[in-house]
């Protein structure tokens, strides 16, 4: 299912790896879907299934769509954001030591790292014509908007180029912004605090692989490490 | 010093929550519940970092 983003057009010109991967996530979603409505819980997708828009529930083409929207949306971006913050963390001798001395920095952390390495760019149709710099956009076109420049904007953030794990205010856009902003942002906090405090509690000390290749990938929505291979000395003592 | 939150502004960000649970309620679905409420004193600077803070630029102080 890693494949739906991960595959380029070159691994994969005729776009069968990725119509497959898509195909298996809708049909992982659409189980889970005909469960909940036998077992309705106090899920997200039970509470989907019991949306009313406009007075009628979604069809099934619109459920499914979402279904896909939520899988792919909370499973990338946190993966990788744990990917830039490890090897952030790794590369950042001052920084870790200071999370792993103090955990309440990690809230606040987690905040920065969200500034600093804003991973998704948001998709969006132009509704007019426009002309951008110069550049024409024919409305109806399609235009991608990195979120990461914004969030190191120097006009919005003083010292914007440097990652500061107190800062406060941190008004930063990486959830984004107005109706479309992220709705797993909250879980997405909790999971990127939770992993920083375990991991630093048991392995405060790490560094990326000698030679290691990470392997950046820019891609239309997500900004990712391919990999992040740490090592670190295991401790004797109990 | 009173808060005072647009609502047709707030996306339910919650980090005005995050900042001060008391003082920045939120409704069943996370969206701020507050419209203008007096800062009780001492938590002025709470409220001065939500507004600063608020994604959404939807919260905002008027000083008496
Ligand atoms: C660090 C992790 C995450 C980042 C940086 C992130 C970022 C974003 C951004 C920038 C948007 C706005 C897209 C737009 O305006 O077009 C968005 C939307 C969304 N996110 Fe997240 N997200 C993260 C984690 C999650 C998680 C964990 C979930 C679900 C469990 C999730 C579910 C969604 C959904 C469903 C939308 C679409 C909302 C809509 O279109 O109304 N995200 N996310
Ligand atoms: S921070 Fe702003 S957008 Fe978020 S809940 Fe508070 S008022 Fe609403």
């Amino acid at each position: 299912m890693h494949q739906s983003q991960h595959t380029s057009h070159a691994e994969d010109p005729d776009g069968r790896i990725r119509d497959g991967a898509d195909r298996a996530i809708h049909e992982f979603m659409g189980a889970i879907a005909e469960d909940r409505k036998k077992n309705p819980g106090n899920d997200i997708v039970s509470g989907l299934l019991e949306c009313r828009v406009d007075g009628r529930p979604f069809n099934d083409q619109e459920l499914g769509g979402i279904l896909y929207l939520l899988f792919l949306a909370g499973l990338d971006t946190v993966a990788s954001m744990l990917g830039w913050t490890f090897m952030h963390l790794a590369q950042h001798t001052d920084d870790r030591k200071r999370i792993t001395a103090d955990p309440t920095l990690s809230a606040s952390t987690v905040e920065e790292l969200l500034r600093y390495y804003s991973i998704v760019s948001i998709t969006r149709h132009t509704t007019a014509d426009v002309e951008m710099k110069g550049c024409p956009i024919k409305k109806g076109d399609r235009v991608i908007v990195p979120l990461a420049p914004a969030d190191r904007d120097p006009k919005a953030f003083p010292d914007a180029m440097d990652f500061q794990l107190d800062r406060a205010p941190n008004r930063h856009i990486a959830f984004g912004a107005g109706p479309h902003r992220c709705v797993g942002s909250h879980l997405a906090r909790l999971e990127l605090r939770v992993a920083l405090e375990e991991w630093h509690r048991l392995i405060p000390d790490y560094a990326i692989a000698p030679e290691a290749d990470l392997g950046l990938r820019v891609g239309m929505f997500v900004t990712s490490l391919q990999s992040v291979p740490l090592e670190w000395t295991p401790s004797t003592g109990g | 010093m009173k808060v005072r939150v647009d609502q047709s502004l707030c996306t339910g960000h919650a980090r005005c929550n995050a900042i001060d649970p008391d003082l920045f309620l939120l409704d069943d679905v996370g969206y701020s519940s507050i419209d203008t409420v007096e800062v009780p004193p001492g938590l002025e600077d709470h409220a001065r970092q939500a507004e600063a803070n608020c994604p959404e630029h939807a919260i905002s102080i008027e000083v008496d």
